[in-house]
């Protein structure tokens, strides 16, 4: 039998058919592509019916287990005729009138079902593509967003300052949001006025906006001696960093140093005292200190600073004063007027209120427990006062004539002798006068020779004997000057290392090996301080970088910004300056 | 042979990805050990750093466009989203490395809160694009949502012609419940698998017909006062059918939500991913107002 199967495909409207022959007796129907009739029905069996011809005769056999419905009843064999509609699935099979040479027709097509047949998908929302939802406009809305609060509304402070101060004022989005991490706390106070340190917008911070504040800042070098654009030219902004957390606001590192103080030769031409030094552990030259030097003697004594390096042999401290720690120190102690004592470093060194430094050792305040300035056997509660020599001649002479008067108007026994005087007159006569002056006189001499010369000033002082009328005392005491601060250009705080014991550091290793001499300069070495500090790299030792003992800012230098030759401002005193305006 | 896009060529990517996540942390580290100031964004290394981020999140958006463009010869799809989820995720290192892990209020952590969300949704969709499909072919047998459907209509056309022989108001209700049977809606409802199905009783009180429980209930009901024979045989031929219905419905609602599931990230990744991008700019530029 001659079988046409006429696919129909309807489009959008347009009609497509594809025609197949058969020629044959049993046509199968299933999703399989083998089948005669191929239906592309992912639910179907792959071999769900056959179509049996036998002369005019067409039937429809369905398979085991499988559903079909011929003019809208479910049948599982059936006679068809022409115009008999078959569904299979979701395809309707429609048996045609016979055509040409073919004994049947049938038309294979999808189902266009419509009511009921509509397929629930269709009609419920199975995708989240078919929600709301929009990816699109969940962008646009976010991307306008970010825009509007975080660039546009804060931008707008730009252009108006008083609007910038209301936007930060209240909780709507400004530039205080643009910031990229705190002010360091010495900063806090500008708040979030970004524009007090922000100029024009796209430019970095001007050194103008910083001297506003910072008006007295230092230089670091004597730019007349060397004029380096480095330093000269250098931002503020360059070293000092704001905005970080850990909040640094200035650069530790010691490269930023090196980079000028290492490979100075090539850098300085001439000779200068600088010498290389990049890392503390590594290449940092011993210590040099910085100490008094008398010129001359007696009242005409000045003083000079000298530098000298601790690894220098002819270090000495020339300070005037006859002393030795061994003596002081002793561990067997220490004849005084309590008996033996052994003394401490505390009982004369101790820690002026800065921490930094120590007070001043004075005769007032630790040597005169001791060191008793008696000078008559027979009243031994009397001391002549410590320091200018004309007021100790004065007073011996003074308490002598004194004794003398004393000893006249209340003789040995009997009643007071009283003489008749005119009121205003001296009662001793002139004669009388120049005796009591003589003999007064001449015992302080005696006393003053023996405080000068043998057991007074002399243990502890140079003397030195010149006569002029505008003096009292023919006697003169050098000048005593302690050096107070050895190293004026770091700084060192000993509060800061109080765990350690003094000699740790000022007589390594020799606890019972004292200094002998006054001469002896106990500073320590660098190689005391290496024990445990080192550069920044150091592994195991604590990471310690220049401006941990030095400053940049140097005290006494001109202006650092803006800087203009010749412009000695001099705003802050170097500690060298205070102690030689203070008389050192 | 199929590929995961973790394994694409011998993982290529990865290898690039952890290459470019080793060099920013010795780029972080550097600047640690540098001392100069705490590592941040405005040093040399925070710069070039920065630049690379900033170069890749373009980079990645560009995806987007790319997997669109199916005339471009620039390597397969596949490569380029495996190079997207590697260098995605390289960009979590490289962007730490340059903020010196310094956070704030402010659009520069914004920024970056932003942009660690567009990555996390994206390993969101890398895990489902890996555990989902498979799971997807076993639940619903690898048919689509419109296959199922059309199971559910054949079921649906039986049991409306079985219901013909029943109580007529049982066959309404029995119509009801085919009529008013739901699944999918809002995205929550897709997700959340919400079965809002009702049933129409006595033409006018509509009551829930979660997992079609209550015309089960009333097809029992009724089952255990018919007598005649036929109706016995047609109420637990619909009874088999609801049964069967219900393991479609059941079927169709885990692979819309697994097909929610496979979506739903991109709509957090794909907006987000536009906001970072404006962020970037709006932290770029602010940077440099105040520079």
């Amino acid at each position: 039998m001659r079988v046409l199967i006429r696919h129909v495909l309807r489009k959008a409207g347009v009609v497509e058919r594809s025609d197949t022959e058969f020629d044959g007796e049993i046509l199968t129907i299933g999703r399989a592509t083998d089948q005669t009739i191929h239906i592309p029905d992912k639910s179907l069996t792959l071999e769900h019916s056959e179509l049996h011809a036998k002369g005019k005769s067409l039937s429809i056999n369905a398979n085991a287990g499988c559903v079909l419905f011929v003019n809208g009843e479910q049948k599982e064999r059936v006679q068809l005729a022409p115009g008999d509609l078959i569904e299979i699935g979701t395809y309707r099979l429609m048996v045609s009138d016979p055509y040409g040479d073919f004994d049947h027709v049938v038309l294979v097509e999808p189902s266009q079902d419509e009511g009921e047949e509509v397929l629930l998908s269709t009609q419920m929302v199975t995708s989240l593509e078919a929600t709301k939802l929009s990816k699109r406009r969940w962008s646009w809305v976010s991307v306008l967003t970010v825009f509007a609060l975080f660039l546009i509304v804060p931008a707008l402070g730009l252009f108006s300052p008083k609007l910038a101060a209301t936007l930060r004022s209240m909780p709507l989005p400004s530039d205080s949001q643009w910031s990229a991490g705190p002010l360091h706390p010495s900063h806090k106070a500008i708040g979030n006025d970004c524009s007090a340190c922000h100029g024009m917008p796209f430019q970095k911070v001007p050194d103008e906006k910083c001297v506003k504040c910072h008006s007295s800042i230092e230089h670091h070098i004597d730019v007349k001696v060397h004029d380096l654009p480095e330093l000269t030219q250098a931002r503020c902004a360059s070293c000092h960093k704001e905005h970080n957390e850990p909040s640094s606001l200035t650069r530790r590192d010691q490269d930023q140093c090196a980079d000028c103080h290492s490979n100075l030769a090539s850098k300085i031409t001439g000779k200068t005292v600088l010498r290389d030094v990049r890392d503390f552990g590594a290449d940092h030259p011993e210590f040099k200190v910085t100490m008094l030097k008398p010129i001359g003697s007696g009242r005409d004594t000045k003083w000079e600073t000298v530098r000298v390096g601790l690894d220098v042999p002819e270090l000495a401290e020339q300070s005037n004063l006859k002393f030795t720690h061994e003596k002081h120190l002793s561990a067997k102690g220490i004849e005084s007027p309590k008996g033996k004592v052994v003394m401490v470093c505390s009982d004369c060194h101790r820690p002026d209120p800065s921490g930094a430094y120590m007070e001043p050792v004075t005769m007032e305040a630790h040597c005169e427990s001791c060191h008793h300035l008696k000078f008559d056997p027979a009243d031994v509660t009397r001391e002549v006062p410590h320091g200018n020599p004309d007021v100790v001649v004065r007073t011996l002479q003074e308490f002598y004539a004194r004794l003398y008067l004393i000893n006249q108007v209340s003789p040995k026994g009997g009643a007071p002798h009283r003489e008749a005087r005119r009121p205003g007159a001296l009662s001793l006569p002139p004669e009388g006068r120049s005796l009591a002056l003589g003999w007064a006189q001449a015992r302080a001499n005696v006393a003053a020779d023996n405080l000068f010369n043998k057991q007074g000033c002399i243990e502890c002082h140079v003397i030195s004997v010149s006569r002029d009328p505008a003096h009292l005392s023919p006697w003169q005491v050098n000048p005593v000057r302690l050096t107070r601060v050895w190293l004026p250009k770091s700084f060192f705080e000993h509060d800061r290392h109080t765990t350690y014991k003094c000699v740790q550091c000022h007589a390594p290793g020799s606890k019972q090996v004292l200094s002998t001499k006054s001469s002896d300069v106990l500073v320590p070495s660098i190689k005391i301080c290496r024990d445990c500090h080192a550069g920044e790299r150091s592994g195991t030792k604590l990471a310690s970088t220049c401006i941990d003992c030095h400053r940049f800012h140097i005290p006494g230098m001109d202006v650092m910004k803006p800087w203009v030759a010749g412009a000695r401002a001099r705003p802050r005193e170097s500690d060298l300056q205070r102690l030689k305006r203070e008389g050192l | 042979m199929y590929q995961s896009i973790l394994s694409y060529k011998n993982a290529r990517w990865l290898w690039v990805a952890l290459g470019l996540a080793a060099l920013s942390l010795i780029a972080y580290l550097s600047e640690s050990y540098d001392h100069s100031e705490p590592p941040n964004g405005g040093t040399w290394i925070g710069y070039g750093l920065g630049t690379v981020g900033a170069g890749l999140i373009f980079w990645l958006l560009y995806f987007g466009r790319r997997k669109r463009d199916y005339a471009s010869n620039t390597g397969t799809v596949q490569g380029w989203l495996s190079a997207h989820v590697y260098l995605g995720t390289a960009l979590l290192v490289v962007a730490t490395a340059h903020t010196g892990l310094q956070f704030g209020w402010n659009v520069h952590t914004l920024f970056y809160v932003l942009m660690c969300l567009v990555i996390f949704s994206g390993f969101f969709g890398v895990w489902a694009y890996l555990h989902y499909p498979g799971i997807l072919s076993v639940s619903a047998d690898g048919k689509t949502i419109d296959e199922l459907c059309r199971d559910l209509a054949d079921v649906d056309k039986q049991a409306r012609r079985t219901a013909e022989r029943i109580d007529p108001q049982l066959r309404l209700a029995v119509g009801s419940a085919i009529d008013r049977t739901a699944f999918g809606g809002t995205a929550w409802k897709q997700l959340m698998r919400r079965d809002s199905s009702e049933i129409v009783l006595d033409g006018v009180t509509r009551e829930p017909n979660i997992r079609q429980a209550r015309i089960v209930q009333l097809l029992a009901q009724r089952l255990s006062n018919a007598s005649r024979n036929d109706e016995v045989a047609a109420i637990s031929q619909i009874m088999d059918l609801v049964g069967s219905r219900n393991q479609i419905l059941r079927r169709i609602r885990r692979t819309i939500q697994i097909q929610a599931i496979l979506r739903v990230w991109l709509y957090v990744h794909v907006p987000l991913s536009f906001a970072t991008v404006a962020a970037l700019i709006v932290h770029v530029i602010s940077v440099f107002i105040y520079w």
